[in-house]
């Protein structure tokens, strides 16, 4: 079956579901904490660039 | 479904707004409370919701002279209790547990009063509802990501085009720059180095002719030391003859033989001494020329070389600038030490690493976008088509089609077909789209949520319509509460049914 593009990106964002699952578990408690959503996406972009630099 | 309408519900009070202490109970169908003004029924509508919805603040629910209160909910055989606390500050805290069906979106899309975000908006004028079908869609959770991830981008991109990068983006300016003052250098040196060779040969050169001249000098000295030997032994052999000649009475053949020996010494002694003063006058000018060599010599190693101190002076300054740029390029490579946040870490290191953020931050962003995109229209698409079913269901009238266009305002066409603003709508026609967008809300994000709450919305309505409209909701919410203004004197609210 073909997959949409979202479906495509998804596979393409490493983490996204891992992420996602903690992202929503805060913002279903309050919508715009964004401050702690940035905190979350923070620590999978240093995960992700830390992986990246070490070419795993 | 079903099994909720077989349950009932009850409802208690405690120091909630005017209410000291109320008990009621909430059957399936219509539950129509009703009270006079200020008893009590808002208190009563905020009390409840605040048992399925945390978007009921506290402080608007407790007595204002009390410090504690409490809600408590017998549904399905459980008690759900919510204690109320004031504290010394004037802050108030609410603890316990939420109904089981608790959902926060519940206040937007089954809680008509007039604080609700559709009929607070709508009597208000507003048009757009994307920031209300963000709540109800989860869409908002993307948003949120979106704009998150978007901040973050947008710092980290900021803090790239800081000046501790942007030094770093000018490294290889400053390598270049580095280099060319390499070959300055060197070029410098060897053109110090070639005129101090120059001069050097110029002096070995004055140096090596007077030691040849020292060596012809020496070679004459010798001959005219010679020569001197030779002329003292001509002149002794001279000597000598005349003494035979004085002593010789032998015969004149001999004696004439001596005078030509003599004659002969004395030519002989004639040209040694000439020779001799011409070897003097050869070794006088030898002498005077290797003395002017030596003069030449000594000036010549004594003499400044022109231009090398303007060479100097230029190599010096080339130093100096290879040392600041040298210190120049150390700090675009490093941070500081005493760099909070990066202090002593190479710039290009931390430069990929944010570039590398940057890149995870930016496919999250689009990931996201795309998810709300598709998650939005979706939502907006499903819930026109629950507001066309019930304006039709309803056949209200001087309404012809209520939607979200593509940027979420919302149009009310009338039946000739002319869109019409909506504040220039009247209040109950405002209050009729309010309650329409709610129920498509509830039915399109909640559906099912078993409670549809009108808090005191019919004193300037048509109560045949408001009846058609509770009919429609009865008809897909087995729950409706609906508050009403009364004139008997009671001292608490008072609740009648409608199956």
């Amino acid at each position: 079956m073909l997959k949409t593009r979202s479906e495509n990106m998804g596979e393409a964002v490493p983490y996204v579901s891992e992420f996602e699952a903690q992202v929503l578990t805060i913002l279903r408690k309050d919508a715009e904490n964004k401050e702690k959503v940035k905190e979350i996406l923070e620590k999978y972009a240093t995960r992700y660039s830390a992986e990246a630099g070490s070419g795993t | 479904m079903q099994r909720d309408t077989q349950l009932r519900l009850v409802l208690e009070l405690e120091n909630i707004g005017p209410l000291k202490h109320l008990q009621l109970e909430i059957k399936p169908g219509i539950n129509i409370i009703k009270a006079p003004n200020a008893s009590g029924k808002t208190s009563l509508v905020r009390g409840f919701a605040s048992m399925f919805s945390d978007q009921v603040p506290p402080a608007h629910m407790l007595s204002l002279d009390e410090v504690h209160g409490k809600i408590t909910v017998q549904y399905n055989g459980k008690f759900y209790v919510k204690t109320l606390r004031r504290f010394s500050s004037g802050s108030v805290e609410a603890t316990g547990t939420m109904l089981p069906f608790s959902d926060n979106r519940a206040f937007d899309a089954c809680v008509a009063m007039a604080e609700t975000g559709v009929v607070h908006k709508i009597t208000g004028g507003g048009e757009v509802f994307r920031e209300y079908l963000e709540n109800l869609s989860y869409g908002k959770y993307y948003s949120t990501i979106t704009l998150a991830a978007q901040e973050l981008v947008n710092e980290m991109s900021r803090e790239l085009a800081s000046p501790s990068f942007e030094r770093f983006e000018s490294l290889p300016l400053f390598v270049t720059e580095l280099t060319n003052l390499y070959l300055k250098h060197e070029q410098v040196e060897t053109k110090i180095a070639s005129l101090k060779a120059s001069r050097k040969e110029e002096v070995q050169s004055i140096v090596k002719k007077k030691q040849e001249k020292k060596a012809e000098l020496s070679k004459e000295e010798n001959v005219l030391s010679e020569l001197n030997t030779e002329l003292s032994r001509e002149e002794d052999k001279e000597k000598q003859l005349r003494g035979f000649l004085e002593f010789t009475d032998d015969s004149e053949k001999v004696a004439a033989r001596i005078k030509n020996s003599i004659t002969d010494s004395k030519r002989k002694q004639e040209k040694i001494r000439t020779e001799i003063t011409r070897e003097s006058k050869q070794i006088s000018d030898l002498k005077t020329e290797v003395t002017r060599l030596e003069r030449q010599s000594q000036e010549k190693s004594a003499k400044e070389i022109k231009g090398l101190n303007t060479l100097e002076a230029e190599l010096q300054r080339i130093n100096k600038a290879v040392v600041l740029k040298e210190e120049a390029i150390q700090q675009a490579e490093k941070f500081p030490e005493d760099d909070p946040k990066y202090g002593g870490r190479l710039v290009i290191e931390v430069r990929k690493d944010m570039t590398r953020r940057i890149e995870w931050l930016n496919k999250v962003v689009e990931f996201y976008q795309e998810k709300y995109m598709k998650l939005m229209t979706s939502a907006k698409l499903r819930f026109n088509r629950n507001v066309n079913r019930a304006f039709r269901e309803l056949m209200l009238k001087g309404f012809e089609n209520v939607f979200l266009d593509q940027n979420f305002g919302l149009n009310v066409i009338r039946e000739n077909g002319v869109r019409q603003p909506i504040e220039t709508l009247s209040a109950s026609e405002k209050l009729t789209v309010s309650l329409m967008l709610m129920l498509a809300a509830k039915e399109t994000f909640l559906p099912e949520f078993p409670f549809f709450i009108l808090d005191e919305l019919t004193l300037s309505y048509d109560p045949s319509r408001f009846k058609q409209i509770l009919g429609y909701v009865r008809r897909r919410v087995p729950y409706v509460v609906v508050t009403s203004l009364t004139s008997e004197r009671t001292e608490k609210p008072t609740v009648t049914y409608e199956a």
